[in-house]
């Protein structure tokens, strides 16, 4: 095994941050590190947070680590927010909200640019999940950049997709939720110390159970982070929602898109399950399992 | 894959692994170019955020990522921000006293094992004052009026430095 993939398995911080890092820039070195951490994968809950611009998330995110701490789970977060078309750079601030943590050794924070990659995310958010599961953090929090609209990336990289609005959006809560709700498995209304919370609370249901036939539609749940209100309930539901199979759903999602981008084709259900058995239980390297199933 | 013998198994693969190297090989020759990581911050108690603001801005409009934290920051905190993201730079902005506390700064990064990283002060430093800062091992500083040309050129050159110093060091992944 690799001399970095070893120390982050071994759970030393400053190796962890420096993979991250190459994990990030891509290349032969992030192919072999990858392969080598996803031998340490499989325990981690992820939790993805998304919602528009200034809804709370990060708020949201700290209040989740101080809960989860509570519980005694080690938790760790991935921060993205955008890069500017022009320059390429960004200005990474989700982590101000996350202060009260900085010195915790059982949170460790790591702040993410989308590098110029839409849907929320940035193209190496899977490979970093990997390493942190691989060093051994029991959550993954990750915020999306807040748009709202088309984050719904989340769902495919998340065990739990948690949908953050707020109250006064007004018509905007129609907009924001159309493509989301199908993909959020828990809602939030933060802000809920503002005027409004109780009734963005019942639109959202009514949405929910317009929007589909079931009985059992994803919880909506009320949340202040200056009163600390609803955070407890949130951190059991996220206990009770998280779906199984996450990580292949993750790999599934990245074999599609590496294969798909690279080759402009589209994939069948049992071609792509089969590929990611072959990640999974051979220790495969994705890009060449993308390129064999684009090759054939 | 269903539907392939081993020898044609075996051939797709090698296939791939060609293809796959040659879409390796090419993505490394082209200029490698990402962003370099900076920590802008204030430590202690001055609150004077704007020069830090302005630096912000200004690094991010040359490309890079700059992690961004309010003032009042501990040098331990500072330390631990440094270490988990991987920074290449840290600037800290000073307007009331508060780069005295910059050696101290240094000898903790020393100690989490982050010497490598540059450090470089701005704001309002006494003339007297530069020389202890730069025996510390503060590799820049700016006072008031530097301009954008000065300081993004001082984090590109730093930040290369500091990079190339690493993949050095690096143990291979
Ligand atoms: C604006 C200002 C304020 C504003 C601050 C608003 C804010 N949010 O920033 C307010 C009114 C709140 C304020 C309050 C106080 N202020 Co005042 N303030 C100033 C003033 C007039 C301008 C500072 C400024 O914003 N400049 C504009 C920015 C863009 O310039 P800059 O910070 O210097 O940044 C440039 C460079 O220095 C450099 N740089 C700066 N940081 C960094 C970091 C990096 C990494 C890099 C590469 C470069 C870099 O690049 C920038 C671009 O060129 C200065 C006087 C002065 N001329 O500097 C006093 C001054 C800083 N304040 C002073 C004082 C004493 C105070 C107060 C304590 C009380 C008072 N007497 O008013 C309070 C304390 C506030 C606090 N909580 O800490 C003194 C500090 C004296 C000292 N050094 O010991 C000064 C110097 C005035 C003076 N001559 O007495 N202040
Ligand atoms: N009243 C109230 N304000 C809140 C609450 N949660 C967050 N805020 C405030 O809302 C603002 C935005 O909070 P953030 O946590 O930065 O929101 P965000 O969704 O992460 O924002 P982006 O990352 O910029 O999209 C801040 O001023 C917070 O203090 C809440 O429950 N109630
Ligand atoms: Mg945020």
């Amino acid at each position: 095994m690799s001399t970095l993939a070893a120390a982050v398995a071994a759970g030393h911080e400053g190796n962890l941050a420096r993979a991250l890092t190459v994990l990030e820039k891509g290349g032969v070195d992030a192919i072999a590190l990858r392969r080598t951490l996803l031998e340490h994968t499989g325990r981690a809950m992820v939790v993805g947070v998304t919602g528009p611009p200034g809804a709370g998330k990060s708020s949201l995110i700290g209040a989740l680590i101080g809960a989860l701490r509570n519980e005694g789970k080690r938790v760790a977060v991935l921060a993205v927010d955008p890069s500017s078309p022009l320059s390429g750079g960004a200005v990474l601030g989700d982590r101000t909200r996350m202060g009260e943590h900085t010195l915790d050794p059982g949170v460790f924070i790591r702040s993410v640019s989308s590098r110029g990659q839409s849907g929320g995310l940035s193209r190496a958010v899977p490979a970093l999940i990997d390493a942190l599961d691989a060093a051994g953090w029991d959550v993954v929090l990750l915020e999306t950049v807040g748009s709202g609209q088309s984050d719904v990336d989340i769902a495919e990289y998340a065990d739990v997709a948690v949908l953050v609005s707020v109250p006064g959006l007004g018509d905007d809560v129609q907009a924001i939720k159309a493509g989301m709700l199908e993909v959020a498995d828990i809602l939030v209304v933060n802000k809920s110390d503002l005027p409004g919370a109780a009734r963005t609370a019942r639109q959202l249901e009514q949405m929910l159970s317009l929007r589909s036939s079931d009985s059992v539609h994803p919880p909506v749940i009320r949340t202040s982070v200056p009163d600390a209100s609803g955070i407890d309930s949130l951190v059991s539901e996220l206990g009770r929602t998280a779906r199984a199979g996450g990580r292949l759903r993750r790999l599934r999602k990245e074999i599609v898109r590496e294969a798909e981008s690279a080759f402009a084709l589209r994939l069948s259900k049992d071609l792509v399950d089969r590929a990611c058995r072959s990640v999974l239980d051979e220790g495969r390297e994705i890009s060449v399992v993308a390129l064999e199933l684009a090759a054939r | 894959m269903g539907g392939l013998d081993d020898a044609d198994r075996s051939h797709a693969y090698s296939e791939c692994e060609r293809v796959l190297a040659r879409i390796l090989t090419k993505r490394k020759a082209a200029p490698v170019d990402t962003p370099i990581r900076v920590l802008i911050t204030k430590i202690g108690l001055d609150g004077h955020d704007r020069g830090s603001r302005i630096i912000a801005a200004y690094l991010r409009d040359a490309g890079h990522e700059v992690v961004y934290t309010p003032p009042w920051q501990t040098i331990s905190g500072v330390v631990r921000l440094a270490l988990q993201e991987d920074v290449e730079v840290i600037g800290v902005s000073s307007l009331a006293t508060d780069h005295l506390i910059v050696p101290d700064l240094l000898r903790e990064l020393a100690e989490a094992g982050l010497d490598d990283v540059a450090v470089v002060v701005g704001g309002i430093v006494p003339d007297s004052e530069h020389a202890m800062l730069t025996d510390a091992g503060v590799g820049r500083i700016f006072g008031p009026g530097s301009s954008r040309d000065e300081i993004v050129d001082a984090v590109n050159q730093l930040g290369a430095a500091v990079r190339d110093r690493r993949s050095r060091a690096e143990v291979p992944a």
